[in-house]
């Protein structure tokens, strides 16, 4: 797991200034690079995880050796779901079991997250939203004009909704076929005409990209990362970049691209009348939603300022000092969890194997398979992958995962006792 | 929230059952809706659940009903924040029996000061039909006239 926020920081980084040098890629690639960092932890965990059960199972029946990854919380889920008796009295818990337990929850909490917004996001946000599906009678010309764009891009015509908010707003719900398109009553009167389609055609390019997809994705991501917080700047630049890549897509529709700059100036000056949105409820729903045409500037902001926005429809990317600010923050922050994120896995392992040392000094090692099975009761068919462990300090990063520090401190017991008094 | 306050009642339908002769079927079921309310201010999208329960209706009916309501001084509303941005939420200004009186009263008096008479005539003949609405009247007649002489 600390490998795995230190890569995906690494990552992060070289993605960025990759994007930065790079305006050559396209905004569907540049997003997907943005998502690669935050999939480390999740990839890392299920094969560590994966691994180890399966190689635990096997070790529990006595066909192997157990995993290099495998800890004990791994091991001891494994030996249930084998139906073979645990290797009990060894049943301890350590620090290490917590940082397992974390990412079995994370992951788990992931999957749950993932799942859920797709299967019931329309409905949720639907609900939360107020969302009123509208009749014939409601708007029609709004109506014909989400009819026409919708063939003119090839998809199947999304209902439409509305909601009573006053404030100009738009965004789209659900995917394909179940999707549905929603104006607030703000927005529907002040824009008029090629504006609003500017506005349709952006919310029918997030429809077709199959963004709630990718963003039911990103917060399962975000979620399994909840400890670091570059994931969330990642995440937040992926959907930035989904953003303006609904607006090309959209602006390309248009018979005139300046429209949608337009619609979002419109929008922009308007929200300026309202105060910002404070409401706990509306963040949380929001998180359903695939798209919204407003800007918020918050940390939760999922839209790029509506400026940089109405300047990239308008052919003239702006790269200018704010960017460079932001690039010389995200390189900050990135170095300093860096070093925050070695140095506390380096202590968090030392700290483990310590409280080890102390509280167990005697007690016989728990998941001791070798002589659990049979093969002989000294521990000395330890498997290499603690090969660090030799040089106090370095064991820390001896392992992917797991319980490194307890194998570690297994080892300093069995073999090189003059190293304990070095921890 | 009920100020004391006359409704001008500017038309009167025949045909309509009760509040509907003076504001027509969809306005009186959206009175009638928020009258139910018991003050709790609704939004627009409240009255028109409530109404699709009984009617296959659009949104922005509802809607643009409520607004002549506003305009008509029925309703009153106010720009709220909540759970789901801001909106307009309305109440009704005058309650159920005051809105009843005010708008009898205005459609009575302008019968009397056009056709006078008549309209004593028909009335009490409308009243005689049924033998405890004439004496009600008669007492009624005694203590206005009573009241008079004092």
């Amino acid at each position: 797991m600390y490998y795995a926020a230190v890569l995906t920081t690494v990552w992060f980084l070289c993605t960025k200034l990759l994007l930065r040098s790079g305006s050559f890629l396209s905004r569907r690639i540049r997003s997907i690079l943005l998502v690669v960092p935050l999939a480390v932890p999740a990839v890392a965990l299920v094969t560590t995880y994966g691994i180890g059960y399966f190689q635990s199972i096997d070790a529990v029946r006595g066909l192997g050796e157990v995993a290099p990854y495998a800890d004990s919380f791994t091991a001891t889920a494994a030996s249930y779901f084998a139906f073979v008796q645990p290797p009990s009295p060894s049943l301890y818990i350590s620090p290490s079991m917590l940082t397992t337990l974390l990412g079995a929850v994370a992951l788990s909490t992931g999957a749950v997250i993932f799942v859920s917004m797709l299967l019931l996001g329309g409905r949720i946000s639907r609900r939360a939203f107020g969302v009123v599906i509208m009749e014939q009678e409601d708007y029609p010309e709004v109506q014909e004009r989400v009819r026409i764009m919708s063939s003119r891009l090839g998809i199947t015509a999304p209902s439409v909704g509305l909601v009573e908010d006053l404030r100009p707003n738009a965004f789209s719900i659900g995917r394909g076929g179940d999707a549905t398109i929603v104006f607030s009553l703000g927005i529907l009167d002040i824009l008029e005409g090629d504006e609003l389609d500017a506005v349709i055609s952006h919310e029918l390019a997030h429809i077709k990209d199959g963004d709630s997809t990718f963003k039911a994705l990103m917060n399962a991501l975000i979620a399994i990362s909840f400890f670091n917080p570059l994931a969330y700047l990642s995440a937040s630049a992926a959907l930035r970049e989904r953003e303006m890549l609904a607006d090309e897509r959209g602006a390309r529709m248009l018979a005139r691209p300046q429209a949608l700059a337009s619609a979002l100036v419109k929008v922009g000056n308007s929200l300026r009348a309202f105060p910002p949105e404070r409401h706990l409820m509306r963040l949380a729903a929001a998180t359903f939603l695939v798209s919204s045409f407003e800007h918020r500037s918050e940390v939760t902001s999922l839209h790029p300022m509506i400026k940089a926005r109405a300047w990239n429809v308008l052919g003239l990317e702006s790269r200018s000092i704010p960017s460079r600010r932001r690039l010389a923050a995200a390189l900050v922050v990135s170095s300093l969890i860096l070093l925050g994120g070695v140095v506390a896995s380096f202590y968090l392992v030392d700290m483990q194997a310590h409280m080890l040392l102390v509280f167990l000094p005697k007690a016989p090692l728990a998941f001791n398979y070798t002589s659990y099975n049979g093969f002989g009761g000294q521990n000395t068919q330890v498997p290499n992958f603690v090969g660090f462990a030799h040089q106090p300090g370095f064991h820390s990063i001896s392992s992917f995962g797991g319980d490194s520090g307890l194998r570690a401190a297994h080892l300093s017991r069995c073999h090189l006792p003059h190293t304990i008094s070095h921890i | 929230m009920t100020a004391k306050r006359t409704y001008k009642v500017s038309r009167y339908n025949l045909d309509g059952d009760q509040f509907e002769g003076f504001l027509g079927p969809l306005g009186a079921e959206i009175l009638e809706t928020v009258w139910d309310s018991e003050g709790e201010p609704m939004t627009v999208r409240k009255v028109y659940e409530e109404l699709r329960k009984k009617t296959k209706i659009a949104y922005t009916t509802v809607m643009s009903t409520m607004d002549r309501l506003y305009d008509k001084g029925l309703l009153d509303r106010r720009v709220e924040r909540g759970k789901g941005g801001v909106f307009f939420v309305y109440w009704s200004r005058l309650g159920k029996k005051h809105f009843e009186e005010s708008a009898v009263r205005t459609v009575v008096s302008s019968l009397f000061r056009n056709f006078g008479s008549t309209v004593t005539n028909a009335l009490i003949e409308e009243v005689a039909t049924n033998e405890g609405d004439l004496q009600a009247l008669q007492k009624q007649i005694e203590r206005i006239a009573s009241e008079k002489k004092k």
